[in-house]
């Protein structure tokens, strides 16, 4: 047996008592009650006038911190949603060629008078040199992840198109590029270029953009908290003398989804907030505004460009439509259904990516072209005893 | 031309397995299709089973109804499960078709993957079924379903489409008794199956 669980059960009741169950229940009472009176005027002012950017990320309350709202139920006659995911075959070091595989998804469910279901994908392989590097650097795994965000979106956008209204188009995870954030300008406009363009094509046909985030490990709004909290500077937090030090270290540490358990009620989303990410200063305008909405078992963070956030009709059909998805995917917690199907139709299985290996082996081999892998690649695939 | 409905999806040379084009609607379980084996030589078989799965077999079906949405609402509220479930029929071979000559042995090759099954008219089953020895073929193959039972519905599905043929079924029922002589249980269960006043 490779791993000894006797040498690590010790260790888990001790993992349980580092949580401090009562003292945390004690701080996230106090969290909520900031949030209930936190002045949103001082966050927004806060992020405004500083030069200096805060450390971390801070929620930007549109309006409130603390207003929920429930969800109306969208309207009869149906409604028809697009969704998109990914999967790739990404280069493989222990191969003696370089090729990645793209699989995006087409997902488009219709409901109403003629229920309708495509359930498709958009399959690419990247091979060439250009294709496979940025600047003389390969493309690595982080990379690459923005480059399929950015495809996803571009493939969304092309679904979206063919449908008609009420129409919403659901992204999977987040519409902020965190890969690019520490990128050099060239590489980040590289992917921002195109990404920009898709959003303008939503903006341009009106249809409500939503980005759904499971199980959000985010802390914007709790840092909203701690920065309405604050009375100095964040230069000062380590020889902070606050008597509100330790409850603000607490909400450094919270997630938005903890503070929110039991503030927001299955149906009911929180008031919306900008994100002050950086790279978002890249998307010509387009600014990401997110809300945390309660599916029913789960607290989702949903983002959206400010446009769909401003419009009252696309909000709520947007939202309406993630409620609706959630509840068509009959499991507890909840996830959108589309969203379900288009990871289910963008996924590489394990026996595709043989198939992948061995198409391309054949082909080599086929032109007398040499084809192996590496040493220690070839020792795992054989696991002699 | 008869009926398109189904695409081949296993094949061996004892048994085929097709998807169906309409979900939930194998053809009858007993019936005789034919399934094109390239030019003009087709492959006569009786379906032994259907059955209504996910294409996935690693994602089952799961729940989906409600209280106020059950049944045919399902499909309505869930038009992927059209391309998430899929419907197969399984069938055994019994005889072939070469031009105009019919034979009731086991082709000698098994129909090719993903080409069609088709429906046979009543017409065709009144030709292929007016000599019984595929009811041998059919009683001692290895059927994923009771044989009495895929016995018992070849019987009575042959005698409606030969416009209630007593006389045909009569024979039939003879040459069956015959076949399950060894195993009176199974005898009965197809004679009480296909009387026509059962």
């Amino acid at each position: 047996m490779p791993l000894d669980l006797s040498a690590i059960h010790p260790h888990i009741r001790a993992l349980v008592d580092l949580q401090s169950p009562e003292k945390r229940m004690r701080l996230l009472r106090e969290a909520r009650s900031v949030l209930q009176r936190a002045d949103p005027d001082k966050v927004r002012d806060s992020l405004e006038v500083r030069k200096k950017r805060y450390p971390w990320l801070v929620a930007n309350p549109l309006n409130s911190l603390r207003d929920t709202f429930a969800v109306p139920p969208l309207p009869s006659g149906g409604y028809q949603v697009a969704a998109s995911d990914g999967s790739n075959i990404p280069p493989d070091r222990h191969s003696p060629v370089r090729y990645c595989v793209l699989n995006i998804s087409k997902v488009v469910l219709a409901y109403g008078a003629n229920p309708m279901a495509s359930l498709t994908s958009v399959t690419e392989m990247l091979y060439k040199e250009e294709d496979l590097s940025l600047d003389g650097a390969p493309l690595r795994a982080e990379l690459l992840g923005a480059k399929m965000a950015v495809r996803e979106l571009e493939v969304l956008l092309e679904t979206a198109l063919a449908l008609s209204a009420p129409c919403v188009a659901l992204h999977d995870g987040t519409l902020i590029l965190w890969p690019l954030q520490n990128q050099p300008d060239p590489v980040r406009d590289h992917f921002t270029r195109p990404f920009r363009r898709a959003l303008d094509g939503f903006l341009a046909e009106r249809i409500p953009l939503l980005s759904y985030i499971s199980y959000p490990s985010a802390r914007d709004l709790c840092n909203a908290l701690r920065v309405a909290l604050c009375d100095t500077d964040t230069s000062e937090c380590k020889t902070c003398k606050s008597d509100h030090r330790e409850l603000c270290e607490f909400l450094g540490e919270l997630r938005d989804r903890e503070l929110l358990q039991g503030v927001l009620e299955p149906g009911k989303r929180t008031d919306l907030f900008a994100t002050v990410s950086d790279v978002v200063r890249h998307y010509g305008g387009h600014d990401i505004v997110f809300c945390y909405l309660d599916v029913g078992g789960e607290i989702a963070r949903v983002e959206m460009p400010k446009w769909v956030a401003e419009d009252e009709e696309a909000l709520n059909l947007g939202l309406g439509v993630v409620l609706d998805q959630c509840a068509l995917s009959g499991d507890v917690p909840p996830y959108p259904l589309a969203l379900m199907e288009a990871h289910e139709a963008a996924v590489i299985d394990v026996a595709m990516r043989t198939v992948v290996e061995e198409l391309v082996e054949g082909e080599f081999a086929r032109h007398g072209l040499p084809y192996i892998r590496s040493g220690k690649d070839r020792s795992k695939r054989r696991r002699g005893v | 031309m008869t009926e398109r409905i189904g695409e081949i999806i296993e094949t061996d040379s004892f048994m085929f397995v097709a998807e169906s084009f309409t979900l939930n609607r194998p053809p009858a379980l007993g019936s005789l299709v034919k399934a094109q084996a390239g030019g003009d030589t087709w492959v006569y078989g009786v379906v032994a089973f259907g059955e209504t799965v996910s294409v996935d077999p690693g994602r089952g079906a799961v729940r989906r109804s409600r209280p106020d949405a059950y049944d045919e609402a399902v499909y309505t509220r869930h038009p992927e499960l059209e391309h998430l479930l899929h419907t197969k029929f399984t069938v055994i071979p019994v005889g072939s078709r070469a031009g105009a000559r019919v034979s009731q042995r086991i082709p000698s090759q098994p129909p090719p993957m993903h080409y069609s099954v088709y429906a046979c008219a009543p017409d065709e089953v009144r030709e292929f079924s007016e000599r019984r020895l595929y009811l041998r073929t059919l009683a001692t193959a290895e059927l994923p379903a009771p044989v009495e039972h895929v016995l018992a519905a070849h019987l009575t599905w042959a005698y409606e489409q030969r416009g209630g043929d007593e006389a045909w079924l009569e024979q039939a029922a003879l040459e069956v008794a015959g076949l399950l002589q060894q195993d009176v249980e199974r005898l009965l269960a197809v004679l009480y199956a296909v009387d026509p006043e059962a």
